[in-house]
């Protein structure tokens, strides 16, 4: 008889007291707190990362512009060694044109963000082509174009690299 | 109570004016937005003609080739989207990529694999771009699309759609679609 009345007030003991109630409200609401701000910080993580990897991110279009420069500027070394017409060219080249005209999610086309002598060095690459005739070069026009056009080749792919370097780390290039 | 009749004509014809200012508004069509990309070359390409080919859809053993013509032989419609990559409202005229699949017996589970004529490669099951009502657009404000424009043939999505939110599914300059 006297163990079960020992039993009854250790069981009366474990009774939760007005602070233990408290406190487990205190502990919910703060386990509450931390799910909502893990669940936020997680929600604003991925739409960073997706705006910072969408199609017209400024970083994003830099790096799609830098690879249709440089098949542009391969395509003007094939053409300019008789491997292909001119078409395939300016294909290119439209194919470049329409990259630099995608607008911004910042509001800025591409274009409005390129180096000025990037787009030199791609409008004098221009008036080269314009000025020559369609189809494969003969071996008189490679001979005359291609002290003209290897320069501005050179010259758009190194504008293309700066113009990236610039984006990517500008403490460093500056 | 006495009316004041010269307030009252004066009031009715405001709102007359209003209500016309807003239905006008309604009516204009949009103008067609320039075309000129101020990053092309001075010189454009010709657009194909209509019987170059200008697609090939290939689902293994089967090879379809499209021109202009063929295309629109399947059956065009026009939609009215807006653009996200230059974000202006533009109207296409097009073909239903489900036709095109259906043209190559391309079943919906099939992957897909879109190629640019630059090699951009973009690739989803076919339920996924039928889903999303994904459409080869043909031409652009009833004209040739050009090829500094994402042209001649491009795939779009109508405003809304799924895959219109995904901008890589846009494939410009269309040249190959393969099931792979």
């Amino acid at each position: 008889m006297e163990r079960r009345h020992a039993l009854d007030r250790n069981v009366m003991r474990f009774r939760v007291s007005g602070g233990q109630k408290v406190l487990a409200f205190i502990a919910l609401l703060s386990f509450l707190a931390l799910s909502f701000s893990i669940i936020v910080t997680n929600k604003s993580s991925i739409a960073e990362s997706k705006s910072l990897t969408s199609a017209t991110a400024p970083a994003s279009s830099i790096i799609f512009t830098q690879r249709e420069t440089l098949v542009y500027t391969v395509r003007l070394a094939q053409w300019l060694d008789q491997q292909i017409p001119r078409r395939e060219v300016q294909i290119a080249r439209a194919l470049l044109a329409q990259r630099l005209a995608v607008v911004n999610t910042d509001g800025k086309s591409v274009g409005q963000s390129a180096p000025s002598g990037y787009l030199q060095s791609l409008f004098k690459t221009d008036s080269i082509v314009d000025g020559s005739s369609p189809g494969i070069l003969t071996a008189k026009e490679h001979a005359q174009l291609a002290q003209l056009l290897n320069p501005e080749i050179e010259g758009l792919i190194s504008q293309a690299d700066s113009w990236f370097l610039n984006i990517n780390s500008p403490s460093i290039v500056s | 109570m006495k009316l004041d009749t010269k307030r009252i004509c004066v009031a009715s014809l405001a709102t007359l004016l209003l209500l016309t200012g807003i239905n006008g508004a309604e009516g204009v069509s949009p103008k067609p937005t320039p075309t000129k990309n101020p990053y092309g070359a001075s010189v454009p390409i010709d657009p194909p003609g209509p019987n170059d080919v200008i697609l090939t859809v290939t689902n293994h053993s089967k090879v379809v080739k499209f021109s202009l013509t063929s295309l629109r032989k399947l059956g065009t419609t026009r939609i009215s989207i807006f653009e996200p990559f230059v974000k202006v409202r533009q109207t296409f005229t097009v073909v239903s990529l489900a036709k095109i699949f259906k043209s190559a017996n391309i079943p919906s589970t099939a992957k897909v694999l879109t190629d640019a004529l630059n090699d951009y490669i973009y690739t989803n099951t076919a339920k996924n771009f039928t889903d999303s009502q994904a459409q080869l657009a043909i031409a652009r404000f009833g004209g040739p699309i050009p090829y500094d424009q994402g042209g001649p043939i491009r795939i779009i999505f109508p405003d809304k759609s799924t895959l219109s939110k995904n901008l890589p599914s846009w494939n410009w300059s269309l040249n190959v679609i393969t099931v792979k």
